[in-house]
């Protein structure tokens, strides 16, 4: 039986960045660091918020709170990860922060065509079904899904033993799943 | 036994068994049809996933340059006080303590609320100026002659003051333009002009009205014999001349929209007794109906003010509708109105779904939902709650996922406008009025001014 694919994943060049300048605060050697993660970082948010301007935003948090952290680090560093930790903790403040949030179905009666909204509509059933789901669940199913992170890795950065992520994470792919189909027979 | 494979089934689906369980759990789908429909349902379900990075894949978010630009302030800020207590740490406790008194004074005659933060952020002032209409403080009743304020939301200064006539209203304009109309004698007053620039007075008859302004024509609303129906005439803003004569006999209308391009009017009628809710869209120069929506259901009268907003490209035309729906509970509905066609071309009925949210019957959310209607930069729109059961809401709706947020401002609202960007969003108070700047991106209040008027009329940018 065919392995599925797996998403594609950035390339492994870690290693090619300047650690021990990073740990010194070098300004240049950050630049380096905004320039490899900062945009994948920000889809990664507006993935998980459906808010590309908050997006936008915690990412130019996230990035700065690593750069004020980076020199208090000691040991092996996996940059990509631990960056990825840091803008999942931002988005789980704005899930708590957030008040109210609701998808609104669209009705068909008075749909006289098949309009621009129906379009998107049906383009993002999957992240309209993301968006019922809870916050964690949401940030685990993109994490290994959309983002190609690990079982392993997406354990850690969202601070779960592994075998707490891997059931919490089946318990995301089933909900998802049956919301998903639903959702797919009902359009 | 087959149950047990299933959380096995997802993890191969993800490429995470290690090898020996993958080969057992291809064994077992090979005999199995049943499990490899299940198989396949968890493939389907991941692979709509990773299909869905295609979404943001194609965005270019501004990370780089901003991120860098607030490191440099970081480390500007972090070297300036670094230098300080080198160079001056034996006067620094002298200092602190005046700076502590002189801070300390401010502080205690200073009228804002205590939960703002000190000062906004200095890119609060990409919200740009925004006129405020309304009865001076100094006014001995409502009724007196008002006057136009040009504010900064940020720091609050009133950077110009136009005196105008009682009963003043802003004309629906676009931006660049603001006209105002007052009644001077029983008859309309237009004071329009861009910004800053020289403001342009005209006179109109009695009976006519102003409904908008674009570019560099007024349209008029007169009164077409004791019939109740309307004319709209398109006259010269400059000079009042006509520049056609008045068109057909319409309804009255509860608001009139301007398509960007200044082609079509949008002319929203009230249909009064007759229920006859329509959307017309008028020929801009000649007044002549060229196509019509019916709105069944909707009651117009049922809002002080309806409130329809156009998009920037003129595609779409968002309507504020009450009661939408009579024979179910009482429903406010935002309507997205495709054009040129006229078709409703999506339709999100805020108080039912959003009681269920609150936790209210519908009944009770009937009225969430406030007047002032605004589009915000990114394309969402901003509604207020009703001023009677949900005073400080302000409710953000993004029309391409219907998704609504509700936040809490904290201040009962009267009106609202756009920003000139989409993360900010003007609002005043009802009360004692106060201009309010919202970063609608953090979803948090950062100023609050009190505005030196004894009431809002109206608030533009």
């Amino acid at each position: 039986m065919p392995r599925p694919a797996a998403p594609s994943m950035p390339p492994p060049t870690e290693q090619a960045l300047p650690l021990e300048a990073l740990r010194a605060g070098d300004p240049r050697a950050f630049e380096t660091v905004v320039a490899r993660y900062g945009d994948a970082l920000a889809r990664y948010l507006a993935r998980l918020l459906n808010d590309r301007a908050r997006a936008e935003e915690l990412t130019q948090e996230t990035l700065l709170a690593a750069y004020r952290a980076l020199p208090t680090l000691r040991g092996e560093l996996a940059l990509r990860p631990w960056l990825y930790r840091i803008a999942t903790n931002h988005a789980y403040k704005e899930f708590r922060r957030r008040r109210l949030v609701r998808f609104i179905p669209l009705l068909d009666s008075l749909s006289q065509s098949q309009s621009i909204e129906r379009e998107v509509e049906a383009r993002d059933l999957v992240g309209r079904v993301l968006a019922t789901l809870d916050g964690e669940s949401r940030t685990l199913l993109v994490l290994t899904a959309v983002e190609g992170f690990s079982y392993r890795e997406a354990a850690a950065i969202v601070g779960l033993s592994p075998e707490a992520a891997r059931k919490r994470l089946y318990r995301a792919k089933m909900r998802f799943r049956e919301r998903y189909e639903a959702e797919s027979r009902a359009e | 036994m087959h149950s047990e494979f299933h959380e096995l089934y997802a993890a191969h689906a993800d490429g995470e068994l290690a090898p020996a369980q993958r080969e057992a759990v291809e064994l077992h789908l090979a005999a199995c049809p049943a499990c490899r429909e299940e198989y396949a349902r968890f493939v389907r379900a991941r692979r709509a996933l990773v299909d869905w990075r295609a979404r943001e894949a194609r965005w270019q978010p501004a990370v780089h340059q901003p991120t860098m630009a607030r490191l440099a302030a970081a480390q500007r800020h972090d070297r300036a006080l670094a230098w300080v207590w080198r160079g001056a740490r034996a006067g620094a406790l002298a200092l602190a303590l005046f700076l502590l008194v002189v801070w300390a004074q401010w502080w205690g005659e200073r009228p804002q609320p205590a939960t703002l933060p000190a000062t906004p952020p200095p890119e609060a002032q990409e919200a740009g100026p925004v006129f405020v209409l309304g009865v001076p403080a100094a006014a001995a009743a409502l009724d007196a002659p008002m006057a136009l304020l040009t504010l900064d939301p940020a720091s609050g200064a009133v950077a110009a003051t136009l005196p105008t006539g009682s009963q003043a209203t802003l004309l629906p304009s676009p931006p660049g333009i603001l006209a105002i109309a007052s009644v001077e004698g029983g008859r309309h007053l237009i004071v329009a002009g861009a910004s800053g620039a020289r403001p342009i007075e005209l006179m109109l008859p009695p009976g006519t009205q102003p409904v908008a302004v674009h570019d560099t024509w007024l349209y008029t609303s007169s009164v077409d014999g004791g019939a109740g129906s309307r004319r709209v005439q398109r006259l010269a803003l400059a000079t009042g001349a006509a520049a056609a004569p008045p068109g057909p006999p319409l309804c009255a209308p509860a608001d009139v929209v301007v398509a960007p391009d200044g082609k079509a009017l949008y002319w929203l009628c009230d249909g009064g007794s007759s229920g006859e809710e329509r959307l017309l869209r008028l020929d801009a120069a000649t007044g002549q109906p060229t196509g019509e929506l019916r709105l069944p259901g909707a009651d117009l009268a049922d809002l002080d003010r309806p409130r329809a907003v156009i998009s920037p490209d003129g595609s779409r035309l968002f309507v504020r509708l009450p009661a939408l729906h009579p024979e179910g509970p009482p429903q406010v509905a935002i309507a997205a109105i495709a054009l040129p066609e006229l078709t409703v071309a999506a339709l999100w009925p805020l108080a039912s779904e959003t009681a269920a949210a609150l936790g209210r019957t519908p009944r009770a959310t009937a009225r969430s939902f406030g007047n002032d209607l605004t589009l915000l930069a990114d394309g969402r729109l901003a509604v207020l709650g009703d001023p009677r059961t949900d005073p400080t809401a302000l409710y953000l709706l993004d029309p391409t996922i219907g998704r609504v947020i509700r936040l809490d401002v904290g201040h009962a609202l009267g009106h609202i406008a756009a920003g000139a960007s989409h993360r900010w969003l003007v609002a005043t108070t009802r009360g004692s009025p106060t201009l309010l700047l919202i970063d609608v991106a953090a979803q948090r209040l950062v100023a609050a001014h009190p505005l030196p008027l004894r009431a809002v009329t109206a608030l533009a940018r």
